[in-house]
């Protein structure tokens, strides 16, 4: 195998070979730095890339692997997190021009976990502006979707999502706060996973809405997102809101083995709006897994309709009060839809924002109801992606002739105001051109990763849409 | 039945009451009043308004945020219009320390 090409392997496959030592470290870190060298120009996924620490890193496993001190799966393995996760010593831009030159003194938990089991920082990735800008207009421009460059790879990890497509990156780390993972997992076609709330630290992470965020895995294969989880799972002092739950061994899902799951199929909402691509390839999705011993059953979340417009209210009523300081300083710096849902949110009332978290509870009621009749909760993964925008259309929500969408945050928003873990995989591909990649989502009940990780591995492993590679690259 | 819009309505009294109580008065308030009655975020309303978030926002940014809250209100009018059982207590995030 030339070097070239080992950036098609999954971060599984590298791993049993460079503990194997039939590959190294180094080599494999090159491959990838040599392929963002030549494509990322093209895709703007990276902000920064590390190059002499990566190879010192390399060069440090390396020797740490020959001497038999193999640290675990991620040893030797390159990833590159969302440029929102603080690196100490390093540039963390949060994607905006304000904090364009910020370089933290601290680790955030997430990085600091990795680096500890010995993965190699490759760089840091673009995002959508404090991960919620418009992207077209964000501090560093937008990153492009390998699948058609003139496609968005949604937000707002959209480096993550446009990276890990276009093989620049094995792993990533996301962060979601109304469906900031699974959407550019979906336009992109690669493996989104938003934990349960509480489940990984939000330490060192910038703040868009401390009741709603998360960062999670993004990998282009569920083995990979397991093996990131069992990583940076677990409690954090430095985060009162994580969990003392103990993390299950994630790799004992991976079984293939689905019989006897019971897959819970809303009876409206969650598929509803669907283009016929993909109604027809998540319909197939739940089939197949039916043809391999799983049951389905109906399920309802009446209040789900809610969940978007609730949630958008937690959401910016947070973001206004957590960015009140830059707002104030320096707003003229800020991407100009940012800017504008800010503003706008400072005029929320508390009434409003209290309401939202009663519809939380509500949601939160529905959800455990459902999850008493399944183990996992299919709905539409979102996509195809859509076209980039204009920068005279990105720099407001308010479009000559649009009317405010009832569905922003899709299927998704619903996991972060309940904090319900779910993920995103690929199910199939546009049946026009240009082609353009489909996905399911699965819900399961709170720290219940493994379900997830079953039930998306068996699929997985009986189809190929995550070995498919944009035809532009 | 009852209609989504007519549960939340304040009446013109209470609402000129609390206008004069935040020191707004004559025909600001009457046109405030009106505005609200309309449902509509004007400029002139959320110009008023400053004085309760303790930010100035420049005339064009007025402009832009009424546009951009109008659009937002839309939105909130679902969750506003929703009956929600007394029992029902906010979660102000998930609790993950409870057991499931």
């Amino acid at each position: 195998m030339a070097n070239s090409d080992l950036v098609y392997l999954s971060g599984r496959e590298l791993a049993a070979m460079i503990k194997s030592k039939k590959i190294s470290p180094v080599d494999v870190t090159q491959a990838y730095l040599d392929r963002i060298t030549a494509l990322n120009p093209k895709l703007n996924a990276f902000i920064t890339v590390t190059k002499e620490q990566a190879l010192t890193q390399a060069r440090q496993a390396e020797k740490e692997i020959a001497a038999g001190k193999y640290r675990g799966p991620l040893h030797g393995i390159p990833y590159a997190p969302k440029d929102i996760l603080a690196t100490k010593g390093i540039l963390t831009t949060n994607g905006s021009k304000v904090t364009a030159d910020w370089v933290p003194n601290f680790e955030s938990t997430v990085t600091d976990r990795l680096g500890k089991a010995g993965a190699i920082l490759l760089g840091k990735l673009n995002l959508l502006e404090f991960a919620m800008g418009s992207g077209v207009l964000s501090g560093f421009g937008p990153a492009r979707n390998p699948w058609h460059t003139d496609y968005s790879p949604a937000g707002s990890s959209s480096g993550s999502g446009s990276a890990l497509a276009a093989y620049l990156t094995p792993l990533s780390i996301g962060t979601d706060t109304g469906g900031s993972i699974r959407g550019p997992a979906s336009f992109c076609g690669i493996v989104g996973l938003k934990q349960t709330y509480g489940r990984v630290s939000r330490y060192g992470v910038t703040t868009l809405a401390w009741t709603l965020d998360h960062a999670g895995p993004m990998t282009k294969t569920v083995a990979d997102a397991a093996a990131v989880l069992q990583v940076i799972a677990g409690y954090d002092p430095k985060d009162p809101t994580t969990s003392r739950e103990p993390v299950p061994d994630y790799s004992k899902a991976l079984s293939g083995n689905v019989k006897g799951l019971r897959i819970g199929i809303p009876k409206s909402y969650f598929f509803e709006n669907q283009i016929p691509d993909s109604d027809k390839s998540t319909k197939a999705a739940i089939q197949k897994l039916v043809d391999m011993g799983a049951t389905t059953v109906e399920v309802d979340i009446p209040h789900a309709k809610y969940a978007t417009s609730a949630g958008w209210v937690i959401a910016m009523a947070e973001a206004a009060c957590f960015h009140e300081k830059r707002l104030r300083e320096k707003p003229q710096l800020l991407d100009p839809v940012v800017r504008e849902r800010l503003e706008a949110a400072k005029f929320y009332s508390a009434t409003d924002y209290i309401k939202s978290l009663r519809v939380r509870s509500i949601l939160q009621q529905e959800m455990a109801k459902v999850f008493e009749k399944c183990d996992v909760m299919a709905v539409s993964g979102g996509g195809p992606a859509t076209r980039l925008e204009s920068p005279e259309t990105a720099k407001s929500d308010v479009k000559p002739g649009s009317r405010p969408s009832g569905l922003r945050g899709g299927n998704t928003f619903i996991g972060n105001m309940t904090g319900y873990p779910e993920i995103v995989i690929p199910c199939g591909f546009t049946s026009t051109e240009p082609m353009l990649p489909l996905t399911i989502g699965f819900y399961a009940k709170p720290f219940d990763e493994a379900t997830l990780f079953r039930v998306s591995h068996a699929y997985e492993s009986g189809t190929d849409w995550h070995r498919r590679r944009p035809t532009l690259l | 039945m009852k209609k989504p819009n007519d549960a939340r309505r304040v009446s013109r009294r209470r609402m000129l009451r609390i206008l004069t109580a935040a020191g707004i008065t004559g025909p600001a308030a009457v046109e405030i009043i009106a505005q609200a009655r309309r449902n509509e975020i004007s400029p002139e309303i959320l110009k008023t308004a400053n004085v309760l978030i303790d930010q100035e926002f420049s005339e064009e940014r007025l402009r832009v945020i009424a546009t951009a809250f109008q659009r937002n209100l839309e939105q909130f009018e679902l969750v506003r219009a929703l009956d929600i059982d007394d029992a029902v207590e906010p979660a102000p995030l998930f609790n993950a320390g409870t057991r499931w």
